[in-house]
C-alpha cells in the first residue's frame, strides 16, 4: 500500500526541484541584487549625508568666523574714524582760533591806521584853517603863541589816541 | 464514482507492482503546468534586469516569492529559511491540485496515497530541523519531557501528525469532491446549469484554497517549533 504512494512523493519531490532550481532561486537572486542595490545605495546616501553634515557643520563654524572677523572690523574702523574725527576737530578748531586771532590783530592795526589817518588830517585841516585865520588877524608875536598852544594841544590829544588805541 | 481509475500497471515482482491511476496523471498535469511555468520564468529571468523597475511577469513572480518568504518568516523562524523554495513549492503543488476540480478532473488531493505522503515529507523535514539545529533539546523534548514515561505518547503525538496532516486535507478535498460528483451524477439535469458554479467556487476555489493554506502553515509551524532553540 505505502510503496503505491512512493510514485506520487517522487513526482511531487521531482516538482518541487524543478520549481526551485527554475523558478524559485532565480528570483530569488534577482531579488537579491535588488536588496544589495537598494543597500548599497542607501549606505552611499548615509555617507553622502554625513558629509554634507559635517560640511554644513565646517560652513556654519567659517560663517561664525567671519562674523566674529567682521565685527572687530567693524570696532576698529569704528574706533579709527572717532579718532580720526577727535583729530579734525582739534585741528579745525585750533585754525579756527589763529584765524580769529588774526583777524583781531588785523582789525586792530586797521582801526590804529584809520585813527592815525583821521588824526593826521584833522591837524592837516585845521592847521590850514588856522593858518587862513591867522594870517588875516594876527601879528607876529600873537602868531607864535597861538602856534605854541596848538603844537602843546596836539601832543596832548595824541597822547590820549595812543592810549585808547591801547585799551 | 468514487474509485479511483487505473489506467496501467507495472509489476517489478510478485509483491511490488506499480500503478498509473487518476492521481498520478492528474498529478502529472499539475506537474506539466509548474514545469511550463517555471521553464518559462527561467528563461525570461536571464533578460530580467535586477536594476530595472519590474514589469508584467517579472513583477508578478517577484511579488509572489517576496510574498511568500515573509509569510514563511511569519510563520516559521528564519533558521530554517532554507526550506522556504520547499514549501513554496508544496504551497503551489496543492493549491492548483485542490483547484482542479474546477475543470472537472478529480484532484490529486482526493487520494491519500497523494496526501500522505505529503504529510509524510513534512514529519521527516520536522525530524530533520529538529535534530539538526538543537539536536539535544529535540530529543530531549520528545524522550525526557516531561518525564521519560510520557515519551511513548510523545513518539506517538509525533507520529500522529504526519496522519492528522494528510487526512485533513484529503478529507476536505474528497467530500467537496463527492459533493459536486453528487450533484453532477444524481440531481436533475436543470440544476446542473447554475447551481455547481457557487458550489465549486465554495468547494473547489475556497475550501481548496483554505486547505492549502492550512496544510501548509501546520507544516511551517511544526518544522519551525522543532527548529526553535
Amino acid at each position: 500500500m505505502f510503496l503505491d504512494m512512493l510514485p506520487n512523493l517522487l513526482n511531487f519531490i521531482v516538482t518541487a526541484a524543478f520549481l526551485t532550481y527554475l523558478l524559485y532561486k532565480p528570483v530569488r537572486r534577482i531579488l537579491k541584487a535588488r536588496a544589495d542595490r537598494v543597500e548599497g545605495e542607501m549606505k552611499d546616501a548615509a555617507t553622502s549625508k554625513a558629509t554634507a553634515e559635517e560640511l554644513k557643520t565646517q560652513y556654519e563654524q567659517k560663517v561664525r568666523d567671519i562674523e566674529v572677523e567682521r565685527n572687530a572690523i567693524l570696532d576698529e574702523a569704528r574706533k579709527q574714524a572717532g579718532e580720526k574725527r577727535d583729530q579734525i576737530l582739534e585741528s579745525a578748531k585750533s585754525e579756527a582760533q589763529d584765524v580769529k586771532d588774526r583777524a583781531s590783530r588785523d582789525i586792530a592795526t586797521e582801526l590804529e591806521q584809520t585813527k592815525g589817518a583821521v588824526h593826521q588830517a584833522i591837524i592837516d585841516i585845521s592847521t590850514d584853517m588856522a593858518a587862513k585865520l591867522i594870517s588875516a588877524t594876527i601879528d607876529k608875536n600873537a602868531h607864535d603863541k597861538l602856534f605854541s598852544e596848538a603844537l602843546a594841544e596836539l601832543e596832548a590829544t595824541h597822547a590820549f589816541s595812543k592810549e585808547t588805541a591801547a585799551v | 464514482m468514487f474509485d479511483i481509475n487505473v489506467f496501467a500497471s507495472f509489476r517489478i515482482n510478485d509483491t511490488i507492482e506499480f500503478l498509473i491511476t487518476e492521481t498520478t496523471r492528474n498529478t502529472w498535469i499539475v506537474m506539466g503546468l509548474l514545469l511550463i511555468l517555471a521553464i518559462i520564468v527561467r528563461v525570461k529571468s536571464n533578460k530580467w534586469d535586477p536594476m530595472k523597475k519590474p514589469t508584467g511577469l517579472q513583477n508578478v513572480i517577484e511579488m509572489c516569492v517576496d510574498a511568500w518568504e515573509k509569510f514563511f518568516r511569519g510563520n516559521s523562524n528564519d533558521t530554517v529559511l532554507y526550506l522556504a523554495p520547499w514549501f513554496f513549492s508544496l504551497f503551489v503543488f496543492l493549491i492548483i491540485s485542490n483547484i482542479m476540480g474546477i475543470t472537472g478532473l478529480r484532484p490529486p488531493t482526493a487520494d491519500w496515497g497523494m496526501t500522505f505522503p505529503l504529510a509524510v515529507s513534512t514529519f521527516f523535514l520536522i525530524q530533520y530541523a529538529g535534530v539538526r539545529h538543537r539536536p539535544k533539546g529535540y530529543l530531549k523534548g520528545i524522550f525526557l519531557e516531561p518525564v521519560f514515561v510520557f515519551a511513548p505518547l510523545n513518539v506517538i503525538g509525533e507520529l500522529a501528525r504526519p496522519i492528522s496532516l494528510s487526512f485533513r486535507l484529503f478529507g476536505n478535498v474528497l467530500g467537496g469532491m463527492i459533493l459536486l460528483s453528487l450533484l453532477y451524477g444524481i440531481a436533475p439535469i436543470f440544476t446542473q446549469i447554475v447551481l455547481p458554479v457557487p458550489l465549486h467556487m465554495y468547494f473547489d476555489l475556497a475550501a481548496g484554497a483554505l486547505q492549502a493554506v492550512i496544510f501548509t502553515v501546520l507544516s511551517l509551524t511544526f518544522v519551525g517549533i522543532a527548529a526553535e532553540s
